[in-house]
């Protein structure tokens, strides 16, 4: 126990001494920051952007619309690059421009690109918000319909009352019960469906690769010594829990900053939790190296599988995306690698 | 300069003996960094796309003419990518929607047709599960809307008959009733014209398969410079006192270790355009100017590698974690993973004096377009940037000797 205690402290002294340590535990905070600040676009983001160009029958469609927004919701804006930066960004999903001439069009009933329609290519092609735009402007238009009607239904000398009845009519059939309408039912104890795994974990998964490569670093260190080495000397069982606690020792700092930096930036369980899940990851990630060096001992070859093991701890487990989600077998893959299993503990 | 000539060939020889041992990673690299940012571009591009929801239809059979409209209204592009129809019966449909086998369920009572026919409303009955989900919710949205048209459509029909009740018709009811009738229907049919659809691209010029395939390449020859530690060993210092006896200085050696680095990396970047071009030919995606982008590689791959240069001459074998951070840093900064419009202002920011940035444009016009001169000199700049910050350690021993 003695000497396990001795090697623990001798590894912590050399190790807090490297300055290179102290940055690199700067920048995993650093990064862990980065990753916090970027938001990406919600997938249930329904905001439209109108832009209107025409006036006072534009504001009347626009108010149409927000009344009949239904799932979306309309807001109007002042200025057309602000909604194409709006809809870049991906604060908001679509804009609609109502260009200058849209009432003078429909009265034509030329009605050919009267709207110009912005989407993203990171977004659908905004058939169902199409689908709502026209239904309201629809009820706008049903009124200049009737009016272009009513020469052919009517004679002239009753044409202007017939027509202000039908008006009249119209807007009262347009709310009433007496035109057609779906009757809504819900039914309760509907077996809930499996919803996919969507849940990214980036600030976690940052920290733990940069611990993870700090670590290959570390075993690196052993392979590029080989005899060298003081571990070298050590019967082969001693040697292993050697450079177990070495390979621990060399990350407990980066680990301390880790905990620190999810509770600061606000993805941290209770501090207990975020220890042991922490521990549970050093000692998982020590036994992956460990088992690294044995199986490559050139220093061409283990530093030349550094950067791809990485890769695969990086882009398997569900740091930035969750490929689990296309290709299912990749979950018990994650159980494999050390940052897989850190995630799977979240 | 013969010195230098020998030192150059010596040490590309060595550097060169060791890529063999890289092969085999820098092709795992390879699947693993193009696999990781094609699911990213189909994150991004699917992501926030609705998933279809299954409806089903509980309709008698010989009800031919619903199923008729039906089948008109599925094959309607909104229709089309909110829900798909399947027929069944009423008591199957609720059995369905119990058991979470489907999402939604629309009634529509026998004789429904009929009861349409001669003017009388019988309401459709939708069922959805009270908890429902935001695709069932876009659903209910899609109901609303189509309604809504055919009750903007009925209440004229009504309208014009009260009116002709009490003034009088020119014209028979039944033709008035279709001259209404079909005028609505043809704009409502005809609704797409009135949209003149823009597509905006935070990607930029290329699309967003290209983008991300000249980001995977980056990605991969900025992290293979992970693989490189192992020239920056405790015993380079021994190596650089020597070479100062044989007359190369800290300027000359620092200048050879960078473009040995570069040149293995220009020839990794030779292997990734070529799977690029494969890739691409294959799936349809691009045709590389791979003339053009090949020789163009090699300042991007020196420019690269002075990076990696400046941090392992610093840093030595530790520097591997320095240089994943910074790695990691541009990587978000720039955009090479999530478009830049989408970051906040203050990485956006930060991303324009990343040279990852540059990297990405300049091997996008060199692989799809015309390449710009001054992407060349900013390289330039960057190399001898590297060198000259390489060579300082060395300077400083000297002095310090």
């Amino acid at each position: 126990m003695e000497k396990r205690l001795i090697w623990i402290e001798v590894l912590l002294k050399i190790r807090l001494k490297k300055s290179v340590l102290w940055i690199q535990a700067a920048a995993m905070l650093f990064l862990m920051w980065m990753a916090s600040v970027i938001v990406l676009p919600d997938h249930e983001n329904m905001h439209v952007l109108v832009y209107n160009e025409d006036g006072s029958f534009g504001e009347q469609f626009i108010e149409n619309l927000k009344e009949n927004a239904g799932e979306f919701l309309f807001q109007e804006t002042d200025d057309p690059e602000i909604l194409r930066q709006e809809i870049l960004a991906g604060h908001a999903k679509y804009g609609l421009i109502l260009k200058a001439g849209l009432e003078e069009g429909l009265q034509k009933e030329e009605t050919e690109d009267l709207i110009l329609f912005i989407s993203s290519e990171m977004s659908d092609n905004g058939s169902s918000v199409l689908e709502t735009v026209y239904q309201a402007l629809f009820s706008v238009y049903s009124t200049m319909l009737l009016e272009h009607r009513a020469p052919q239904i009517f004679e002239q000398e009753v044409l202007e009352d017939a027509l202000a009845l039908m008006k009249e009519r119209n807007e009262y059939y347009k709310t009433s019960e007496k035109v057609f309408d779906v009757t809504y039912e819900y039914l309760s104890d509907v077996k809930e469906k499996q919803q996919e795994e969507r849940d990214v974990f980036p600030i976690r998964g940052i920290a733990a690769s940069m611990i993870l490569l700090h670590m290959m670093l570390a075993g690196g260190e052993t392979v590029s010594l080989g005899k060298g080495s003081y571990e070298h000397n050590l019967r082969k069982w001693e040697k292993r829990e050697y450079l177990f606690w070495k390979y621990i020792i060399s990350s407990v700092l980066l680990a301390v900053t880790a905990v620190i930096g999810c509770n600061i930036f606000g993805v941290g369980k209770s501090l207990t939790t975020e220890v042991l899940n922490m521990v549970f990851f050093l000692f998982a990630g020590s036994l992956w190296v460990i088992l690294l060096g044995i199986w490559l001992k050139k220093e061409a070859v283990y530093y030349g599988c550094i950067c791809p093991l990485l890769a695969v701890n990086v882009i398997l487990p569900p740091v930035f995306f969750g490929i689990s989600t296309y290709i299912p077998a990749v979950r018990w893959i994650n159980w494999l690698l050390p940052v897989g299993i850190y995630l799977k503990m979240q | 300069m013969r010195q230098f000539a020998t030192y150059f060939l010596l040490e590309l020889k060595k550097d060169i003996r060791m890529l063999p041992w890289f092969f085999g990673s820098i092709l795992l690299l390879m699947v693993l960094v193009f696999s990781g940012t094609l699911a990213i571009s189909q994150v991004f591009l699917k992501g926030q796309v609705f998933d279809a929801i299954t409806v089903d239809m509980a309709v008698s059979d010989h009800e031919t003419k619903v199923k008729l409209i039906a089948d008109v209204l599925s094959s309607m592009e909104s229709v089309k990518n909110i829900c798909r129809f399947q027929y069944t019966t009423e008591e199957e449909a609720r059995a369905h929607l119990k058991r979470g086998e489907s999402d939604a369920a629309i009634i529509i009572r026998d004789d429904f047709y009929k009861d349409m026919e001669t003017g009388k409303n019988t309401p459709a009955v939708i069922l959805f599960p009270v908890n429902d989900t935001f695709e069932t919710r876009m659903f209910r949205q899609l109901i609303t809307d189509g309604v809504s048209l055919i009750q903007t459509t009925e209440a004229a029909v009504y309208a014009a008959t009260d009116a002709g009740k009490t003034y009088g018709l020119k014209v028979s009811r039944k033709e008035m009733e279709d001259l209404i009738f079909f005028s609505y229907i043809e704009k409502a049919f005809f609704r797409g014209e009135i949209f003149q659809k823009h597509v905006v691209s935070a990607t930029g010029e290329y699309g967003v398969i290209s983008y991300y395939g000249i980001s995977g390449m980056m990605i991969c020859l900025l992290m293979c410079g992970l693989n490189f530690s192992f020239m920056y060993g405790k015993q380079e210092d021994v190596i650089a006192e020597k070479l100062r006896v044989y007359g190369i200085g800290a300027v000359p050696s620092s200048a050879v270790k960078l473009l040995t680095a570069g040149l293995i990396l220009w020839m990794i970047s030779l292997i990734l355009l070529c799977f690029l071009q494969m890739t691409g030919k294959l799936l349809g995606f691009w045709d590389l100017k791979l003339g053009q982008a090949m020789i163009g590689m090699l300042p991007v791959s020196l420019s690269i590698s002075s990076i990696f240069h400046v941090v392992y001459t610093y840093g030595r074998q530790g520097g591997g974690v320095v240089l994943f951070f910074i790695n990691i840093g541009m990587i978000l900064c720039s955009g090479a993973l999530i478009p830049v419009s989408y970051l906040p202002k203050a990485l956006q920011t930060a991303g324009t004096i990343m040279p990852l940035s540059y990297w990405e444009i300049h091997g996008a016009q060199l692989c799809f377009g015309s390449s710009d001169g001054k992407w060349f000199l900013l390289e330039g700049a960057i190399i001898v940037g590297g060198i000259l910050i390489g060579s300082l350690k060395g300077c400083y021993k000297w002095k310090k000797d």
